[in-house]
Parts: C-alpha cells; sequence; structure tokens
C-alpha cells in the first residue's frame, strides 16, 4: 500500500515544487515600487511620453485639478493650464516638480500662452516657468511672461522681431520683495514668447538663469537674471527643495497657459565648478 | 430336453440359499400378496413372476459371486434389483464393486443399503444384510486412496483436474486404485503427472510445476500490470524531452525578456502601474518556466513509477539459480 501511495504523492509533489523552482530559475521576478526617480544625470525629459510616466519617475503633480489648474502631456510638451492658480503670499500655484537634495542645475523651455486664443499678448502676471520651495512660506519663481500687448505688435507673430518674454524672479520668505512683486528681472529674453530659463543651487545659494540666444558661444550664452547680477539670488539653506515647473495666473480670467517642450536636471554641481561651470556645457537640447 | 426335476435334497439346499440371501423372504412376501416391486419393474409384470424372476438371477449371482468372477455377477444382481427390489442385491452388488476395485461406487452402494428405512415386518434377512453393510462400508473407507494436488507457479486462473474431473488444488480427493493422471493448465502453461494408488488408504500428494515466466504472481498483479509500467515509463520519457525542450526555449525567451521591459523600469524593478504590461511579458514566460519544469521533473517521477511497477512485476517470479531478474531484464551470472 505505501508502495503505491509514495509514488503518486511524488507524482503530484515533485513536479509541483520543481516547477516553482524551474520559474524561480528564470530570475524573472520583477518588483514594484510607486514610482522610480531617473538614475541618470543629467536627466533629460522632452515629455514625449504620458503624465503617467512622470508619476513613474517620481514626478508630483500638485495642484492638479484643483481650482480649475490641469497637468496634461500634449504633443511632446507638458501643459500647465493655471485655473485660479497663482503665486501670491495667500496661496501657491500648481507644480509639477521633483525633491531634490543638494546642489543642481534644472533649466526648461517656457512659454505662455493664452488658454484660449494661444497668442503671447497677455498681461504680465499671466506666466510660466520654474519654481523651487521648501515650505508653504518659502518659496521663489522663475517666470517667463508674455509680451505686453500694444498697437505694434502682432501677438500672432513669430517671426521674432516682436518683443520678446520678460523673466521675472518673485518669491516669498527668501527675497527681500513680497510677491507679485518682483525681486529680480530682465525684458525682452527668448524669442516669440518662449525661453529658455534655468535655476541653479549651489551650497545654500539659490540662483536664476536665462539662455540668450543671440550669443554665438553657447558657453557664455547663460545669463544672471538680474543681468550683470550673476552671484544674485536667495539664500535658500541646504534642505532638500521641490523644483519643478509651474503657471501662474490671476482673477478674473485664469486662463493663461504654460507649455514645457523639456526639463533639464543636473544633480551634479561641484563646489569649484560652481552653477557658471555647469551652465557652460549645457546645451538646450532643442525641441525634441 | 426334458429340464431336471428337484429331488427333495435339492430342494433343501436351495431352501438354505434363499434363507442365507434373504430371497425366501421375497418369496414369501410374494406369495402373500405383498409385493416390493424394484423402482423401474416392468409394467404388466405380476409379483409373483417378478419375484421369482429375482430369485432365479439372484442364484445366478451367487454362483458367480462365488466363482470370483464379480462384474458378471454384479450385472445378474443389479438385473435381479431391478426385477424386484431387496437390500440383499444391493448388497451383494456393493461387494461385487469392492472386489474389482470400484471402491467408491461400493461405498455409495453399501450406504445405500444402511440408508434404507426397513418396516418392522420386513424379513429379518435385510435388517441382517443392513448390518453387514454397516460395518463393511466401514472397512471399505479405512482402504479407499485419496490424493491432494499442489501447485507451483500456478495463478488463482489456474485448472485442476484428475483424469477427467475437475478439483480445487490443495483438497484431498478420494478416487479409486489403480492408475490416475493429475493435470493443471494456467493460460497457456500446463502440466501433468501420473500416479498409482492402492486400496491402502493413503493420501498421496501430488505437486505440478508451471514456468515461472509464464506465472506472474498475486504479488506481480497487484503492483500493475507490464502494460502499465511500460505506458508509464514512455509518458515519463516523453514528458521529460517535452519538458527539457520548452525549458530551452523559455530560458532562451527569458534572456530577452528584460530588454522587453517597460522603458521606466530598472533593472527587474518596475513602478506599479506597470504591472500588467510587466505580466504581459514576464507571466508567458513563467508560465512557460512552471510548465517546463512540471512536465520535466512529472516526466521523470512518472518514469520512475514506471520502472519501478516493472521491477516489482520482475522480481515478482522466483529467482532461477544463476538469473535474478530485474525489472524488464534478467540478470545473468
Amino acid at each position: 500500500m505505501k508502495l503505491r501511495v509514495l509514488p503518486m504523492l511524488l507524482l503530484v509533489l515533485l513536479p509541483s515544487a520543481s516547477a516553482s523552482a524551474c520559474r524561480s530559475l528564470l530570475d524573472l521576478e520583477v518588483q514594484y515600487r510607486d514610482c522610480l526617480p531617473p538614475t541618470r544625470s543629467p536627466y533629460v525629459e522632452h515629455f514625449d511620453g504620458s503624465k503617467q510616466d512622470l508619476v513613474d519617475q517620481c514626478w508630483q503633480l500638485e495642484g492638479d485639478g484643483r481650482d480649475g489648474a490641469v497637468v496634461s502631456v500634449e504633443d511632446g510638451d507638458l501643459v500647465v493650464n493655471s485655473g485660479a492658480a497663482e503665486w501670491t503670499l495667500e496661496r501657491m500655484g500648481p507644480m509639477v516638480y521633483r525633491r531634490l537634495e543638494g546642489n543642481f542645475v534644472v533649466a526648461v523651455r517656457a512659454e505662455a500662452l493664452d488658454r484660449f486664443s494661444a497668442d503671447h499678448c497677455r498681461p504680465d502676471d499671466k506666466f510660466a516657468g520654474l519654481v523651487s520651495r521648501r515650505g508653504d512660506s518659502e518659496w521663489a519663481t522663475l517666470l517667463v511672461s508674455p509680451f505686453f500687448q500694444s498697437p505694434d505688435v502682432d501677438c500672432d507673430d513669430e517671426s521674432g522681431t516682436q518683443p520678446n518674454a520678460r523673466a521675472e524672479v518673485r518669491s516669498r520668505g527668501w527675497g527681500a520683495a513680497s510677491p507679485p512683486a518682483a525681486d529680480f528681472s530682465i525684458d525682452d529674453i527668448g524669442q516669440d514668447g518662449e525661453a529658455d530659463i534655468a535655476l541653479c543651487r549651489d551650497g545654500d545659494k539659490l540662483r536664476y538663469y536665462y539662455y540668450d540666444r543671440a550669443q554665438a558661444d553657447p558657453a557664455v550664452a547663460w545669463k544672471g537674471v538680474p543681468a550683470g547680477q550673476a552671484l544674485a539670488g536667495h539664500t535658500v539653506g541646504f534642505g532638500a527643495l521641490d523644483v519643478g515647473l509651474t503657471v501662474g495666473g490671476r482673477d478674473p480670467n485664469y486662463d493663461v497657459q504654460g507649455h514645457f517642450a523639456w526639463v533639464v536636471f543636473q544633480e551634479e554641481v561641484g563646489i569649484n565648478d560652481g552653477c557658471a561651470g555647469v551652465l557652460a556645457r549645457l546645451e538646450p537640447p532643442g525641441d525634441d | 430336453m426334458e429340464p431336471p426335476r428337484a429331488g427333495a435334497r435339492g430342494v433343501l439346499a436351495r431352501r438354505r440359499l434363499l434363507s442365507r440371501l434373504g430371497l425366501v423372504a421375497i418369496v414369501g412376501m410374494a406369495q402373500l400378496g405383498s409385493p416390493a416391486p424394484a423402482f423401474g419393474q416392468a409394467a404388466g409384470a405380476t409379483p409373483q413372476s417378478a419375484s421369482a424372476q429375482a430369485i432365479a438371477l439372484g442364484e445366478q449371482g451367487i454362483s458367480l459371486f462365488e466363482q470370483g468372477r464379480w462384474q458378471e455377477a454384479l450385472q445378474r444382481f443389479e438385473s435381479a434389483e431391478a426385477a424386484y427390489h431387496s437390500p440383499v442385491f444391493v448388497l451383494f452388488a456393493a461387494r461385487c464393486l469392492r472386489n474389482f476395485g470400484q471402491l467408491l461406487e461400493a461405498a455409495t452402494a453399501f450406504a445405500r443399503v444402511e440408508r434404507e428405512p426397513l418396516a418392522p415386518t420386513a424379513p429379518v434377512q435385510w435388517a441382517k444384510a443392513q448390518r453387514e453393510a454397516r460395518a463393511e462400508h466401514a472397512a471399505l473407507a479405512r482402504t479407499i486412496p485419496s490424493v491432494v494436488v499442489l501447485l507451483e507457479n500456478a495463478s488463482p486462473r489456474a485448472v485442476v483436474r484428475v483424469d477427467a474431473r475437475r478439483i480445487e488444488a490443495g483438497q484431498r480427493v478420494e478416487l479409486n486404485p489403480g492408475v490416475h493422471r493429475v493435470s493443471v493448465v494456467d493460460g497457456a502453461s500446463s502440466d501433468s503427472r501420473g500416479v498409482t494408488l492402492t486400496a491402502s488408504g493413503a493420501v498421496t500428494r501430488v505437486t505440478l510445476h508451471l514456468p515461472s515466466v509464464a506465472v506472474p504472481s498475486r504479488r506481480a498483479l497487484d503492483a500493475g500490470a507490464p502494460w502499465l509500467g511500460w505506458a508509464l515509463l514512455g509518458t515519463g520519457a516523453a514528458a521529460s524531452i517535452a519538458g527539457v525542450v520548452l525549458g530551452g526555449v523559455t530560458l532562451s525567451a527569458a534572456s530577452t525578456a528584460r530588454s522587453e521591459l517597460p522603458e521606466l523600469c530598472q533593472a527587474m524593478i518596475c513602478p506599479v502601474s506597470r504591472r500588467a504590461q510587466v505580466e504581459a511579458v514576464i507571466g508567458p514566460l513563467e508560465d512557460r518556466a512552471f510548465a517546463a519544469g512540471a512536465l520535466l521533473i512529472g516526466g521523470v517521477a512518472t518514469a520512475a513509477v514506471g520502472v519501478l511497477i516493472l521491477a516489482l512485476e520482475g522480481n515478482a517470479g522466483p529467482a532461477v539459480a544463476g538469473s535474478r531478474p530485474w525489472g524488464p531484464f534478467e540478470l545473468r551470472f
């Protein structure tokens, strides 16, 4: 009897155990995480995936769907509709950001458009650009605004002849001024309302840059905001910062739309190299 | 020619003989009109004529009996009994049977006389015949020989016979003295032997042998038929080969599976939102690996069981000197 039962047990147990062993031999055991931050540096994001791709790479979408703000990825651009969001003493706008430790350079190609007409002629309190935040009362934005509409300006013309965008730095808790007043600003940057701008933290300093497309030498094309004050900026401490993309609007229309063609995260900024050294090697990657 | 006349002396002698045989009682009963016709007595025959015929046949039987002509005497006594029943005729018939070696038939005849109920008015010779039959039957029983047939390597299907009579192996069977043939047939195998018995009452044991290769033992039957072992062995081998092939294909596919994972996966770590995509790549491979492992090891186990069954089958037979059965093979040394 035992002689019969034992082979039957073996017939059942051996294949099951061995099949599991064979499956483990494949070494295809996949582990899952809520998100996986990119390990490459620099990390260049062209937004040619989906919004879920950003979430899977540990991007945080703050304010998406709140107060009319909407984050989407369309035609290779990250698009953020402002809704009622604005950056003031009382409130913050939507943020699409990553949390960064230590030194970094973050550069982006930003463009602020009218949400409905898609032209660039908006008051300068409608903007799109970069934001860095340590807490609810400590943040700074480097924003590109459309140019003011005037009889001499064709808002739909993208020939590069009309006045270009204005960049402003506004901050709370770190600067002298209180938003919406600008700490620093510079006019006529970029082209056709589109500009390449950058934030750089080196030690406890956060500095602001724009890319001057008129410069023949890319090594010196990144310039500080304000102009001629490359060492200006804010003292933000050494802790982690939320750094990302944002837009801002204001009553009554809330109809600005920020378009971001790409963003670069460079998280290796040497002490001796400094922000200028890193930026000297950073050529805007283009829209693709 | 005139028939001889019986004189007074001859009449007295005949009366003595009839008295001795109990035949006189038959005559007396017939003359008194109380017939005791034998079973099957001819219709229309009167008791007087039947008894006279029986007496005549009995006288002939006695004469033949005294000459030792047993079979002829038996014939007369049986005819006399058929004409007119008397336990005396049956008793003498039994003696004839005994004397020419038909012990079993004689015992049956003695028993018949013993068991016959007698009326209170029955002749004393009939009661005397019963007493003599009982004594002679007991003596006869001690001389009847018997045989016990034993089998080696036979299956439960084996058929054992003594002469044409089917018997059970291992059981004692009474036989008449003489030469008998004992045989066994088991499938395509058989054995037989002649045995000579004497009227000694002895029990003779006869052992019949069958070839071991043709006789699977009960143990072998319990372990399973050979076809089952071969079937398991073949199936297991085929499954093992299939498992190896499938495993090889799966391992080959697995080597490229990492490149087919979603782009956002890092090594074998993926965002949880990509689980469905990952499982679409990995799942079939895992299923195939599981199937390959099950086929491979299941096949090996199945084949092993088949070999085990065949080994039990082979070991079930008796070991022959210089050889040892092992599974489907026989080791010779």
